[in-house]
This record gives C-alpha cells, structure tokens and sequence, in this order.
C-alpha cells in the first residue's frame, strides 16, 4: 500500500465511524446528514485544492458563514443545542475534509472526529456506538501513527535545493516517500492493529477499573426516550387499522429459571386504570394512591409498595415477602414515559441509587423519572392466591376503592345483562369473576384488525356486533361486566410473556408484546389478575429455531451486555466485579469496603457544591502554578526549559519560539545557524539581530565560554532588537 | 582537584535517568482532552465518557511502551573525519545498528552529545529493519580547539503518536581532537630578504634527502626521481632536508594574565589560529617547521605529516604564565616569527632573535558577528 494511500485511507475510516455514531443516533435532520455525508464521500476524490486558492478560500469561508449563521438560528428557534452543535460539527468535517492538505489538517480532522465521538456519547447509547468505536479505535491508531511519520518526515527530511512542488502539493521529497510502498506492509498493518487491539484492551481495563464516583455537579443525564408504538400510558378503544407486531425490545428481565421453566407467561404490569368513559381508560382524581415505604441500605433504595388492604407490615413480614417473591432484574429502554413493570402483582423495588426520584401513581402504579433506560429489581407475587382463599374472601372495601365499581351511565343495559346472564349461578365473586373471562375467552375472537365503531359504546359493539377485537377490547369487556355484577375491577396495560433468550439467559420483552388484561379485587386478600384474552392469540412465546431467529436473539444479547456493563455499569457492579477479582486471586475480609464506598457516594451527593468547588479550586491553584512557571522560565516551552543551559540559551530560545508563532518556525533538520541564514535570505523581520543572537548562542552552548555578564546584556539587547522589529511587522499566516 | 571533579561528574552521570520522558505539543492537546473528557465523565456519570477517557488513557499507556520497545536494542556507532578544525564545518557519520530480532525501529532521532549537551544537528532515521544497519551524517562545527568530549548519544523518538519524546542516552565516551582554525596566509618575506641576500624562494637541490612527493609547478626539473615517476604513473620529485634559510620556526607567546577577560582569552586564541596558519603555510613551501610555546615544543620538520603534530601541540596548548619559560632552543639562521596575543612589544622572555612579532587582537564591539580578528604584522630589524 503507498504511504499515502494509506494515510488517507485510514484517515477516511476514522471519519466515517465518527459520522456514524452521530447519524445513527437518529437525532440528526435527514438534510443534514444525507447533505454531510455526500460531502464527506466528494471530498475523498478531491485531494487538493483547486489551482484558483483564494476564489475557493473565499467560497468556504462565506460557506461557513452560512453555515454558522443557520446554526445560530436553529438555536434560537429552540433546537436542541446539542444538535446544533452536531450539526455544525459535520460541517466543520466536511470543509476540512475538502481543505486538506498538510499534517495540521489531518490533526484538525482528528480532533474534530473525536468531538464527534464526544457528543454521540449523549446522543447515541446504543450498541452501534460501541462497534463504531472499535473501528475508530483501530482506524484512529492506523492513522495517528502514519500522521506521526508524516510529519517526522515533514521535519527532518532536508528540502532539496531547487526542487519546486506545485501550489498546495507537498514537497517533492515527501512525495516521494508517500508514494512509496515500503513503508507500509502488511506487516505494518497486523502490527498496528495489534497494537490497537492492546490499545482496547487497556482501555477496557480502565473503563472497569476507574472509580464510578460521579456526582452529576453540572448536568444530568440526557436522552429523550422515543414514544413506543405497542405500550401505551392511556387506553383508548375504537380507532381503525391494522396493529403492527414491532419487534423493538424494550425490556428484558432476568428471572429464576425455575420460573421459566413453569411456561406460565407473565404478565409485566404497568399502568392501570379506575375510569372508563366514551371508550377511554383513565385515572381519577378520585382514584386511590399506594404509599410507598423506602428503606436504604447499601447504597440501594428499597421501595414497598404498601398496599391498602395489607396495613402496615412489621420488618420480619415485609423480609418474608421478599424472600417469598419473584426476583426479577429489569432493563428496561426510554420508553418515554417513568412507567415501571413488574410481574404481577409487584411488591418492592429496589434501586441502586441512594437518592430516591420514585413516585407512587394512582391505581398501584410505580414511577421513576428516568431519560436513559433504567435497571432495577423488582419482587412480586405472580401466583395468584388458591381459589378457595378467593372464594372465602369477604369484608369491606379498603377507603377509597368505590371508584372501582363505577359502571359509567353509557355502558348499555344489553351489557349489564349480558354479565348478569353469564354469572348466573356463580356464587361467590371469584366465580363470577372466573365465569366472565370463561365467556369471553371462548365465545370471542381475537383480530389485530381494528374497526371504527363509529358512535356506538366501543364495548357494546364489541359484545354484540363485531363479536371480536383485540386485548383491550377484552379487558375493558371484563372489566366493566365484573364491575356490573358487584366485583372491583380496573384496567391494566403492560406487556405479557416475552421471549426466553438462550444466550443471555433472560426474557427478552417487545414491543409487540404489550398487552391488556383485568385486575379484580378481593377483600382481604388483594387484587388478583384474570386475562380474558383467548390465549391461542397472545401465545408469543413460541421462538423461532431458524438462523436469523436465533441471530436475532444474539445480537439483542449484546445489546443486553451493552447496557449491562458499559452504559449502566456503577459502582455496585464495579464493586462486584472487585469483590469477584478479590474472590479468585485469594484474599478475603473487608465487606464493609461496599458500604464505605457507598457512604462516600452518598456524602459526594449530599455536598455537592462542597466537593465541585474543591475540585475547582484544585484545578485553578493547578493552573495558577502552570502559569506562574510558565512565566518565569520567559515565556520559553517545554522543550526550551529542558534544554536551556544558560540564560543566553533561554533567550535563543524564547526568541526562536517567537518567530515560530509568526509564522517562522525552525523545524528539526535545520540547524540554528542555517535558519538564521534562511530568515535572513526571506527579508524576514528581525533577520539581522536574530543571525547576531544566533552567533551568540552558539558561542555560549559550544564555545565553552561561560555567560559572562556582558554576553548577556548583549543577547537582550538582541533579543528586544528581534522583538521589536516582529511588532512592527505585518502579520503572516504561520504556514509551513 | 580534577579527577575528584570528574569522578563526580561521572557518577552524576550515572545517576542520571536513562530514558527522559518530555510531552509535545501535540501531547500537551492531548493531555488536556484527556483531563478534560476525566472531568466531564465524572461530571455526568456518562459510562460512554468513561469508555472513551479509558481509550484516551490507554493510548497514552500503549504510546509509552511502543516508544520503549523502539528505543531498545539500538546501538551507534561515529566515524570521525581526519581532521577537525575549529570554526570549520565537518561531517560526522553515524551509523545505528537495530540488534532487535523482530521489531523494526521507527522514527529514530540521534544526537551527539559533546561535553555533555547535544550538537546542534540531528541525525533522522525513519525505519530501522531488524537487524540491520542505516547510516547518516551529521554537519557540525566546534568553535574551539582543543580535546572535545564526546560522551555518547541521545536517541530520541517520538513514535508512535507523537505525544512523547522520549529519549535514551546510550554512553559512547571518545575524544575528538579539534585542531584550531587554518586560514590561508602568507608567511613573512624570508630572513634573508631582510638581510639583503638574494635566495630563491623554491626549495633548493642541496641537503640531505627528505622525501619523494608529487611534482608541482615551479619544482626544479632535476630534481625529479624518475624511476618512482615510472611507478607511479605521475611525476615525482625528490624533496631535501631544508637548508638553513628553509626553516621557521612558530613561537607563540601563550602567557596570559591571572585576571585576563574574555577578549585577552579570545586574543590567544586568535594568536593560536594564526600560529597554525603560519605553520600550515610554512609547510606548504616546503619548509621545515619548528613550534615553541611556554612549555611545549615540537622539533623541526618538514612534510604533511608534521603539520598534524603541529596542529597537535597547538590545539592541546593550553595558556601560561609569564613565569613559564619557552621551551626549546630557536634555531636563529632560520626564520622565525613570534605570535603574540596582544599589543605591547615582545612578550616577555622570548627568545631573543626573533625575525618577525604578529599582534593577534580581537575586536570585541558588538555585534560578535562581526568581531572580525585583526591580524598586525610588526616586523622587527
């Protein structure tokens, strides 16, 4: 491969996974990309400037004018700043993209890329950001390496005498070496990519390794979740069309195998409903609230549902329940709302953050703010209490619960009728409530097609018109007869089943899955759920055995481990992973280590400012130090501190620096005195003290004569005279 | 008090680090993004700002075993030119061997370090193979004569991003003898000149026979060797011991006072390089050159080959005081011509009989430049 090819080959791929990770973010205009990316592919044919240098600068520069104007607008019409921003970033891109030319270029492009990869972090936390990363990660160390060479090559190959490259080509010696083609073998590459690979490596063990003690001092995090088709906050029967299946999961859930292998779909439960009302679910101002009890521990917050009809329960029964329930390990995606699920029914939720952002909504909902997709765990009740304890139910209603037997005036009387007829028989509310889903399982046909019901009762026409439809036509059926023949009831929207995942081990819940069912209350012992849905219809379990399936299935268990150990890996995980390093190369003891991590977390949380200003103070003395030095060594870089030997060399130096920033740099082949003669051949200003300063230099670091006082006063004399002559000039681009 | 001196400066030397570890500019960018991505990772708790200050700091990590593992195994070697004269640029070449097995160097810098810093001229080298050899050179000019220490190398690279240098000094301890400067001059007009006799200014036939050497224009025809001429393709003379008249000797007053400044040290210095001149230029006509000094003296001889023990004495002639006498006797029916560094007559304790006295004075107004050496000629009846 030609040296040069290879650069810019590689160079292209960095690009091209730095623009991906934004556009496949999805939060980009369509405009914006399609026009940036086009662009992007255009300018790999267009490897130099045009032979017309200033009509093309100017173009651009009234292009980015343009460009940043619009920015500025899109900003003050409300676009997200970080979009703009992102927006501009691909700009940027594309015109240095078009303009480059020499190893600055290539820099620019580089940094501009990993900005990119900086905003996509917000923007982009799927599993494409990390495959794209990798292949940046490769690309960047191809590209960074053969930039370094360039470059070396660029300052220490000696310009030859008489040898003209054209307007915006590089000199002919360099090119000569990037057409060479031994320079970069396939040795090479498999070296670099090894080295890349080590590069991953480390980087993976940092990433685990450094301390998880953020305190959010500025922002928070951010990304909006995307409005799913399948679940729904809110009930509304009628509409027309046919649902989709989506395939999108949304949730997955690790559960005890055991409960797997019981085959019993679940049911994940979201919202519920009190009120029903034109053919609409929704939540009354009347509707009862569950009390939430939180208790910390370890660094995780525990949130018990307390349940009306429970009462307050003593410590050793709420331990009971918790060693009785379901454990389920939740992942759930930004679905746009806080809603949390949980099989039915759920009783704590534990959390791994010590400060609690839940709240209880009505109807035994559980809600937590969250933007990014959340973890947590959940402990639940699925079985439903034996048949005989439901039938031996009896009591009053817990305050507050009336509203679940409101049967509102629309409903028609052929409905009421209907649940009368059908619990006919039926003595105690569990068997009405068991006869009503029997009736409509059975006598009741499930279709995803939807049918406007035009301005008839939605559950009327269902019951005795269309005689089918879909989930929630059948829970709002049930729901309303139970409530007509005396039994609480209340809508409930959520997911059911879902699909076992063999690689990760969990199930894997989509979009498509949401469904609707019935919760009826009993006195004393609680709701209990019926799913009068005929089951041949919501039977999703059944998985695919094909290749694609199980592709499928693969692919979202990455995306599961993604979540798991990259976007939500904390501090309890990078404890645990310690605690099981710890546990496999010996060692034992320190178990309070977790708690004081955590109690450290939680005083970080609680003074916050304290612990931003320290560290902001911290860094401003740092600086303060840097720049104090900084002065006093004269203005003289790094590499002039480490090299300067006498105070006439600190000048030389200081001086040599100077020229650089105006655009007169000596790069490494040249030596002190040959630069001086360059200068002074260019008409640069200051060219003849500088040469003078420069005899002067050489004396006190090869003469041997040690700076006396008078060859001191002498260099500053040059040095101002230099100095001097550099103001007066006109400015010139620093070019090389 | 010397050697305790330079027992220290070599223990000094050996508790210098080895490798040296300096950040570019291109590191110091990066350096700050790292800090900068740190701070906000912690800021927001974004993992995916962790990932990427996780990269950022392993390719830091990865860039300073690289640049180890290209610096390992490297050995130079120099090769000096013959001579080497003060103020006169000369070439130095390096070679640098790659002794590892599998693993190419890149991106090799190599500096020679005399008297302790690095010239001012590096030596590049872009791909070392394993197990081979690549040579370069180096222009480099030392300003003054005298032995120079050459203590080794400084191997640097900046590879493989170029957020580093990274530089190992590998110990390569030599001499380098810098002869001081030879200008082209012409020597007085001969003793006898002055004198009034009338004497050719080519070599003469008579005395004893010195050498053969190649013919130049204006040698007597008779005095070619005709069988080594047949032998060698090119005409060869035969040259003669000089006769009294064809020998000079150089005196060079070396004394200096306790408390001489700058310009008095310059002064000799300049007196030093007109002496080598002088002597250079003596030579090159074919006269037999003696040097005397305030303790040191190189006998009388003629031919290339004593120029260098000429050049020898000189650039290890160190300054003296006027109570060092000179050393050796002055051959008084040759001519003879006393370089003095500064004004004021005829140094103390000379030789008496000195046919010529050459004042060596410096300019020292700024700018140094121009301090051109003004060379004045005093002849003395």
């Amino acid at each position: 491969v030609r040296f040069g090819f290879a650069l810019k080959a590689s160079s292209y791929l960095v690009v091209a996974s730095a623009l991906l990770t934004l556009v496949l973010s999805g939060e980009l205009g369509p405009v914006q990309v399609a026009l940036g990316v086009v662009a992007a592919i255009a300018s790999w044919f267009r490897d130099r400037p045009p032979a017309n240098l200033a009509r093309w600068v100017r173009a651009w520069t009234i292009l980015s004018v343009v460009v940043f104007a619009y920015s500025v607008v899109a900003f003050l019409a409300g676009t997200d700043i970080l979009i703009v921003g992102a927006h501009f970033l691909v700009y940027l891109l594309v015109a240095k993209l078009f303009n480059r030319r020499e190893c600055k270029d290539y820099q620019q492009i580089f940094i501009l890329t990993f900005l990119m990869l900086v905003a996509s972090t917000v923007l982009n936390a799927s599993l494409s950001y990390g495959a794209l990363f990798l292949v940046y990660g490769v690309a960047g160390t191809w590209a960074m390496i053969l930039l370094h060479l360039r470059r070396e090559l660029e300052d220490n190959l000696p310009a030859r005498a008489g040898a003209v490259a054209a307007p915006g080509a590089p000199r002919p010696e360099i090119q000569r070496v990037l057409d060479s083609r031994r320079i970069v073998g396939p040795r090479f590459l498999l070296g670099t990519s090894a080295i890349s690979l080590v590069v991953f490596v480390g980087a993976t063990v940092m990433f685990l390794a450094i301390p998880r003690i953020g305190f959010g001092l500025f922002f928070n995090k951010r990304r909006d979740g995307i409005a799913l088709a399948g679940f729904s906050d809110r009930v509304e029967l009628g509409g027309h069309g046919l649902i989709k299946d989506d395939p999108t999961v949304v949730m997955r859930v690790k559960i005890p195998s055991a409960r797997r292998a019981a085959e019993q779909p679940l049911h994940w439960r979201g919202v519920a409903f009190d009120g029903y009302r034109g053919g609409r679910w929704f939540r009354g101002a009347r509707a009862p609230r569950t009390e939430l009890s939180l208790d910390y521990g370890g660094g995780r917050t525990r949130v018990h549902l307390r349940y009306a009809w429970f009462g307050e329960l003593e410590a050793p029964e709420r331990a009971a329940r918790l060693e009785r329930g379901l454990r389920q390990e939740i992942y759930l995606e930004p679905m746009g709302n806080d809603v949390l699920f949980g099989a039915s029914l759920p009783t704590v939720f534990e959390f791994d953050t010590p400060n609690p952002r839940e709240r209880a909504g009505a109807n035994d909902e559980l809600r937590h703010p969250h933007g990014a997709g959340v973890r947590y765990v959940v402990y639940s009740d699925p079985d439903s209490p034996p048949a005989a304890s439901l039938r031996a139910a009896r009591g009053d209603l817990p305050p507050g619960y009336e509203v679940y037997l409101d049967v509102p005036e629309e409903i028609t009387e052929r409905v009421r009728a209907l649940a009368r007829d059908v619990t006919r028989g039926a003595a105690t509310p569990y068997d009405r409530a068991v006869a009503i889903e029997d009736h409509l399982r059975s006598t009741y046909a499930y279709t995803l097609r939807m049918e406007d019901p035009g301005g008839r009762e939605p559950i009327d026409a269902f019951l005795f018109e269309r005689r089918q439809g879909h989930c929630e036509y059948f829970s709002s059926a049930m729901a309303i007869m139970l409530r007509a023949v005396g039994v609480p009831s209340r809508n409930v929207n959520g997911f059911l089943g879902g699909e076992w995942n063999e690689y990760g081990d969990y199930v894997a819940v989509r979009s498509g899955d949401a469904h609707s069912w019935v919760e009826a209350f009993f006195p004393g012992v609680g709701w209990v759920t019926f799913d009068p849905t005929p089951p041949g219809a919501t039977d999703r379990l059944g998985r695919g055995a094909g290749l694609l399936d199980k592709l499928g299935r693969f692919a979202d268990t990455m995306r599961l481990k993604w979540f798991q150990w990259v976007i939500e890996y904390d501090l309890h995980r990078q404890l645990s992973v310690f605690k099981a390093l710890r546990d496999t190369f010996g060692g034992g003891g320190g178990t309070s280590m977790r708690d004081r991590m955590a109690a450290g977390k939680a005083w970080l949380a609680r003074n916050r400012a304290a612990a931003g200003g320290a560290a902001a103070a911290a860094a401003a003395l740092l600086g303060a130090i840097g720049w104090w030095r900084r002065r006093r060594g004269g203005g003289v870089g790094a590499a002039g501190r480490a090299a300067a030997r006498s105070a006439v060399d600190a000048i030389y130096l200081a001086v040599q620096s100077r020229l650089a920033r105006r655009g007169y740099p000596r790069v490494a082949s040249v030596t002190p005195r040959e630069h001086a003669a360059a200068l002074r051949r260019a008409g640069a200003p200051g060219a003849e003290p500088y040469a003078d300063l420069t005899e002067l230099y050489y004396r006190a670091s090869y003469g041997g004569t040690s700076d006396s006082a008078d060859l001191l006063a002498r260099a500053r004399t040059l040095r101002d005279a230099v100095l001097a002559a550099l103001r007066e000039a006109p400015r010139r681009r620093a070019s090389r | 008090m010397t050697a305790r001196a330079s027992v220290l400066s070599r223990l000094l030397r050996r508790l210098r680090p080895r490798r040296r570890l300096r950040l570019t500019r291109e590191g110091r960018y990066f350096l700050f993004i790292t800090l900068a991505i740190g701070l906000a990772a912690v800021n927001t708790g974004n993992n995916l700002l962790y990932l990427l200050l996780g990269w950022l700091l392993s390719v830091i990590v990865a860039s300073g075993a690289m640049s180890d593992m290209s610096l390992r195994g490297l050995r130079v070697h120099r090769r000096a030119p013959p001579r080497v004269h003060a103020g006169r640029p000369f070439v130095m070449e390096l070679a640098v061997d790659n002794t590892k097995r599998r693993l190419s160097a890149f991106s090799i810098e190599v500096e020679e370090l005399v008297d302790g810093r690095p010239v001012d001229k590096r030596c590049y080298f872009l791909k070392i193979p394993p197990g081979t050899t690549q040579r370069a050179s180096y222009r480099h000019t030392f300003l003054r004569r005298g032995l120079h220490r050459l203590d080794g190398f400084r191997v640097r690279s900046k590879y493989p991003f170029g957020l580093f240098v990274k530089s190992r000094d590998i110990d390569a301890p030599g001499e380098l003898l810098v002869y001081p400067e030879v200008r082209p001059m012409r020597p007085p007009a001969p003793r006898a000149h002055r004198l009034g006799e009338t004497t050719t200014t080519r070599a003469g036939r008579h005395g004893e026979f010195f050498a053969l050497r190649e013919y130049r224009a204006g040698d007597d025809r008779r005095a070619i060797h005709w069988r080594s001429t047949a032998r060698r393709g090119a005409l060869m003379v035969r040259e003669f011991e000089q006769e009294a008249q064809r020998r000079a000797t150089v005196l060079i007053d070396n004394a200096l006072p306790v408390d001489a400044d700058d310009a008095a040290d310059d002064a000799l210095e300049e007196a030093i390089t007109i002496a080598a001149s002088l002597a250079a230029a003596y030579l090159d006509i074919g006269y037999a050159v003696a040097l005397m000094a305030r303790g040191a003296a190189v006998p009388g001889a003629a031919g290339p080959a004593h120029l260098t023990r000429v050049l020898g004495a000189l650039a290890l002639l160190a300054r003296a005081t006027d109570a060092v006498p000179f050393r050796g006797e002055l051959d008084r029916r040759g001519d003879s011509v006393l370089v003095v560094p500064r004004g004021g007559g005829g140094a103390a304790g000379a030789p008496a009989g000195v046919g010529a006295v050459i004042e060596a004075t410096v300019a020292v107004a700024a700018p140094p430049a121009a301090a051109a050496p003004r060379a004045a000629l005093r002849e003395v009846g």
